[in-house]
């Protein structure tokens, strides 16, 4: 009788593994020139979207910042608005961050619900097996709003260059 | 005499034979081969023979009193776990000397603690202090303030050194975003790191920066949420590393060209300083080429001017000047002149 051979496999995590992927420095038609959009971070987790923001030479202090709740992102072609979930480093609306002088800075990054939940009965999206095939996004904090508000419209999640997956 | 690092190897690896419960019994065969296996490199029977040996002598003369016997009717080695019972070198004590030797790395390892290297770090740090501290007695105890190295503060960034070094050890390129003090601009980067490197109690990240597509370092104060990448990794193409910063003082060049070649300073120290600059040279490179009767003394460097050398000299005041090259006594100058301005 031949011995049989054991095998051994490894137990799976039994927390799912995150999966996605960043655009660095995405292109986009943004409007406040003392924000920069940085990176978005699209995982099947949330939507993360990274913030620079260096205070403005305008006010002698350097102003303040703060962003409302009612934030969302909304991919193109979809009508569907992914609210506002978090955001760290910067305060949620009326309540301000005052700066202490013009020469300060601030990172700070949204979280919004996942892109690659968009459900698949949208016929402006398209699908492969990983998910929705977004294209671009619009960051809105204000839909009808002045140069002050965050707002960043075509937001390019199709340029390879800019992509990277996570490890 | 201790035994030395390679011989502590293999008596680890012998003993972990003897403790082996699934494989008792080692021959002679068994044990160089393990040995082989773990120093890839070839040994000796008679080399494994001495080891023994010296295992088997006492405590005093550099040995562990390993009970180790041979047994001719199964042609093997083993510890006498009749007389010695659960006996393996593991858990043999450290003899005095080497408490010793350990208890001052501990005293400087005991500074580093709060510094966030990484999730184990301070609690190792705590167990080996009080493992050390179980020896020692109430008067030893009071030696403990016989060591004050400098504090080193917290740094921001710090907490993802452990991330960092993982990334380095992978090879897996990191995105980060990043802030310029110099430029007041924010870059969301990706790098494919190299090394870690520390220059006046701050840290640096260096390698390739796909945005700058060239080689950069990037303090860690200003690096912000690194993620690892799925990415085919950059390799250093043949540079050495280690060599990197041997002809500077700090990162930061006074001319930009990251790959400037070092040049000749000359520098006159005054009598007050020359002792000091003497015993602790500035750098490797320093060399004494005139004494003066008053004990000053001229000295040549052979480096990269750098911010932080500028930084180092403008710290002597009047008991350091450059005397070449000339560029580099007009920046001093420069940087004097407005420093006298504010207190005018």
């Amino acid at each position: 009788m031949s011995k049989e051979k054991h095998t051994y496999t490894k137990a799976k995590s039994v927390i799912p593994r995150t999966t996605g992927y960043i655009i660095s420095n995405p292109h986009h038609t943004g409007i406040n020139s003392n924000l920069q959009l940085l990176r978005i971070t699209v995982t099947n987790i949330e939507t993360k979207v990274d913030f620079g923001y260096q205070a403005t030479n305008f006010f002698i202090n350097g102003g303040w910042i703060k962003i409302s709740p009612h934030t969302f992102i909304r991919a193109n072609g979809s009508d569907r608005k992914l609210i506002l979930t978090n955001a760290t480093n910067i305060p949620y609306g009326p309540e301000k961050l005052h700066f202490n002088s013009s020469i300060e800075w601030r990172y700070f990054s949204l979280y919004f619900p996942s892109l690659l939940d968009e459900p698949r009965n949208k016929k402006a999206i398209l699908y492969n097996e990983e998910g929705p095939i977004i294209k671009s996004i619009d960051l809105i904090e204000n839909e009808n709003g002045t140069e002050n508000d965050f707002n960043f419209y075509g937001i390019r999640l199709d340029d390879e260059s800019k992509k990277s997956m996570i490890y | 005499m201790p035994p030395k690092s390679e011989a502590t190897l293999r008596y680890t690896v012998i003993d972990k034979c003897l403790t082996n419960p699934f494989k008792p019994f080692p021959t002679m065969a068994v044990l160089k081969y393990a040995i082989e296996h773990q120093l890839r490199a070839p040994i000796s029977t008679a080399t494994i023979q001495k080891d023994i040996a010296q295992m088997k002598l006492p405590v005093e003369d550099g040995g562990y009193n390993a009970p180790i016997v041979f047994r001719r009717s199964r042609k093997g080695y083993e510890y006498d776990l009749v007389k010695f019972p659960g006996y393996t070198i593991q858990t043999f004590d450290l003899n005095d000397k080497e408490i010793e030797a350990i208890e001052l790395a501990a005293g400087v390892l005991q500074h580093f603690k709060g510094i966030k290297v990484n999730d184990y770090y301070n609690q190792a740090i705590d167990k080996l202090l009080s493992a050390v501290d179980i020896k020692k007695t109430d008067k030893e105890k009071s030696l403990a303030n016989a060591i004050q190295p400098e504090e080193t503060s917290y740094m921001r960034g710090m907490e993802h050194f452990e991330t960092i070094v993982s990334s380095i050890k992978k090879q897996t390129p990191i995105s980060f975003i990043h802030y310029s003090y110099e430029h007041k601009e924010f870059k969301a980067i990706i790098l494919h790191p190299h090394f870690l490197k520390e220059s006046n109690k701050r840290w640096y990240l260096y390698g390739y920066s796909e945005e700058h597509e060239k080689l950069r370092y990037f303090g860690l104060d200003r690096i912000y949420d690194p993620i690892l990448l799925d990415k085919k990794f950059i390799e250093n193409n043949g540079s050495d590393l280690r060599n990197l910063f041997d002809n500077k003082i700090g990162l930061k060049n006074l001319r930009e060209n990251i790959n400037e070649q070092p040049e000749d300073i000359k520098l006159w120290v005054s009598e007050t300083m020359s002792n000091y600059i003497k015993s602790m040279p500035i750098h490797k490179s320093q060399k004494h080429i005139e004494y003066y009767g008053y004990g000053e003394i001229e000295v040549t460097l052979h480096l990269v001017p750098t911010y932080e050398l500028l930084s180092l000299i403008l710290s002597y005041g009047k008991e350091m000047e450059i005397l070449s090259p000339k560029w580099l006594r007009k920046k001093i100058e420069l940087e004097l002149v407005n420093s006298i301005s504010k207190y005018k």
